[in-house]
């Protein structure tokens, strides 16, 4: 077992609980993007309809859709979760996940910035929650990637 | 700590402190009785539940997280076996912390708290039963310190960073102490594996007030063995590691024990804190580290060797059996005069005054308490033995 010192272990475990935090994150992405698809998919029918389309086909090709696009913040979000927690734990690690959690933080702080606009702009309410989780996700990234190159420079520092 | 020390251990203290080959085993009985008895036991033999000293682990299943559940949980593991050290302590490593963090961190145990020294008072020109009592909170607070006698996980949890400290063999010029990783696991039937540092200890629950959390749970058996040297990273350490040296912290037990014992016998004019008599056993000290160094599960068999060299007498095996028939079999009202009733009164009586102690500063962990001295008696009937034993001190 490693002896990382104080600040090491608290760096550590940073990582490994905003690893998944944004992992937990990911999931409500998803689950966001799915509710919100099925709640607006009377548009897409109408919008369907005008440009010669069946509802049929519509409905094939939003549940493939969605399907992709679930899994595809569950992935990312996924892959930066576990690729922290490995990290934390001295584990073999994935290729550089850090940049992967940087872009995800910058398309975060324009979806928040988006979310902002429409509160306050649009007095759309329910963009409230959104702008909330973001913010939240935005914290867990910044921790993350803040604690974990100080837990690289500590390791580094250790082993000559 | 376990039998080996709670029972074999304290009769040798005791005979080491001058008391006879049938006193010393009365006090180590009542030391070591101290783990057993539950709710259960006082309800088969008709004796009054609020004398519990421990629980079960079904009692402990059995009771709920709500405020009272825990209040009665926290009243016996703090009276008896997790006994805190400073109920007025600041948090060091944070300027502000919640007043409910506070009283939880305050519930920490350490040895030579000013509550073991009322402990060891308490017991003054009471029965060798109340000595007995006296004996196993004193040698808990050095087996269980760090952990607290209430079910708080930010307060008991351990985690990954938890080593064992074995001699270095390897490099004997090095560091005195290797570093051997300790791995626990949640295999409630099978014994500890000492050569594959392999613990037990209670299964990881998140809610802060799981019976899980209570004690030193989180770090299995660790604590009770006296031959084991280890660092671990306490969940309100502020991420610094501690060390826990027990066969050192055992002997400074073994040796305040016999300076205390001592004091009850009246060798002493008062007990204080932080203060051993090393002369006492001093002859016997090389015998004594070999006990508490062997790696065992259990030393009984060593200490009991030990006790029966220094008496000539045989040490019996620990059983309470015809304590409890003679408690069956008394009148009502002459149960207080049986041994297991002097055990039950003097359990109250430490319950009683460590819950009034932690009541007053403040703290409702461990519920409400009245000081039956100058307010009368108002309360569970049972407690009203006090205040009976409280009449007779004064009429003398």
């Amino acid at each position: 077992m490693e002896n990382l010192g104080k600040s090491g272990r608290r760096a550590a475990d940073t990582v490994l609980i905003s690893g998944m935090a944004v992992l937990a994150l990911g999931l409500w992405s998803s689950v966001k993007f799915a509710v919100l698809t099925f709640l607006r998919r009377q548009e897409l029918y109408e919008l369907a309809g005008e440009m010669g389309f069946s509802v049929r086909i519509i409905d094939q090709i939003l549940i493939m859709s969605i399907g992709v696009v679930l899994l595809l913040p569950i992935v990312i979000h996924g892959y930066i979760g576990f690729s922290a927690r490995a990290l934390a734990l001295d584990k073999k690690l994935r290729p550089p996940f850090l940049i992967l959690a940087g872009l995800l933080l910058v398309t975060t702080i324009l979806s928040a910035g988006g979310s902002l606009l429409e509160l306050l702009i649009e007095a759309e309410e329910t963009q409230g929650v959104s702008l909330i989780i973001d913010l939240s996700l935005i914290y867990a990234l910044f921790s993350l990637m803040q604690s974990a190159i100080k837990l690289k420079r500590i390791r580094k520092n250790q082993r000559g | 700590m376990q039998e080996d020390f709670h029972y074999y251990a304290t009769y040798c203290a005791s005979f080491l402190a001058g008391f006879s080959h049938e006193e010393s085993v009365k006090i180590a009985k009542g030391a070591q009785f101290v783990d057993l008895c539950t709710k259960t036991l006082l309800q088969s033999i008709g004796a009054p539940e609020a004398a519990a000293t421990t629980q079960l682990q079904m009692e402990m299943m059995d009771a709920g997280a709500d405020p009272v559940s825990l209040q009665m949980i926290t009243r016996i593991w703090a009276s008896f076996h997790f006994l805190p050290y400073d109920l007025y302590a600041a948090y060091p490593y944070r300027k502000r912390v919640s007043r409910r963090y506070l009283r939880k961190y305050r519930l920490i145990c350490r040895p030579n708290g000013a509550l073991v020294a009322d402990t060891v008072k308490l017991a003054k020109g009471k029965s060798l039963q109340a000595a007995g009592i006296a004996m196993h909170v004193l040698a808990d607070t050095w087996a269980h310190q760090n952990f607290a006698g209430t079910p708080s996980l930010v307060i008991n949890n351990t985690d990954r960073y938890f080593n064992e400290l074995v001699p270095n063999e390897e490099n004997p010029a090095g560091e005195k102490y290797a570093r051997r990783p300790i791995t626990f696991r949640h295999a409630l039937g099978k014994a500890d594996d000492l050569e594959r540092s392999l613990f037990t200890n209670t299964i990881y629950q998140s809610d802060e007030n799981s019976v899980m959390n209570l004690g030193h749970g989180r770090a299995g058996h660790l604590p009770d063995y006296s031959f084991i040297r280890y660092e671990y990273q306490p969940a309100w350490g502020g991420y610094e590691m501690l060390v826990k040296d027990n066969p050192s912290d055992y002997y400074k037990a073994f040796c305040q024990m016999i300076y205390a014992l001592r004091y009850l016998r009246g060798d002493f004019p008062d007990f204080v804190t932080d203060t051993y008599d090393e002369q006492t056993p001093a002859p016997f000290e090389e015998r004594i580290h070999q006990i508490l160094e062997k790696r065992q599960l259990s030393a009984s068999g060593d200490w009991k060797a030990f006790g029966e060299s220094l008496s000539g007498n045989e040490v019996p095996v620990f059983s309470m059996d015809a304590e409890k028939e003679a408690y069956r079999a008394a009148p009502p009202d002459q149960k207080d005069e049986t041994e297991l009733g002097r055990f039950i009164v003097a359990a109250l009586a430490q319950k009683s005054m460590v819950t009034n102690r932690i009541y007053t500063s403040k703290n409702l962990l461990a519920g409400f308490s009245v000081d039956y001295h100058s307010k009368g008696f108002k309360g569970i009937r049972e407690y009203a033995a006090l205040l009976r034993e409280y009449r007779k001190e004064q009429k003398k």
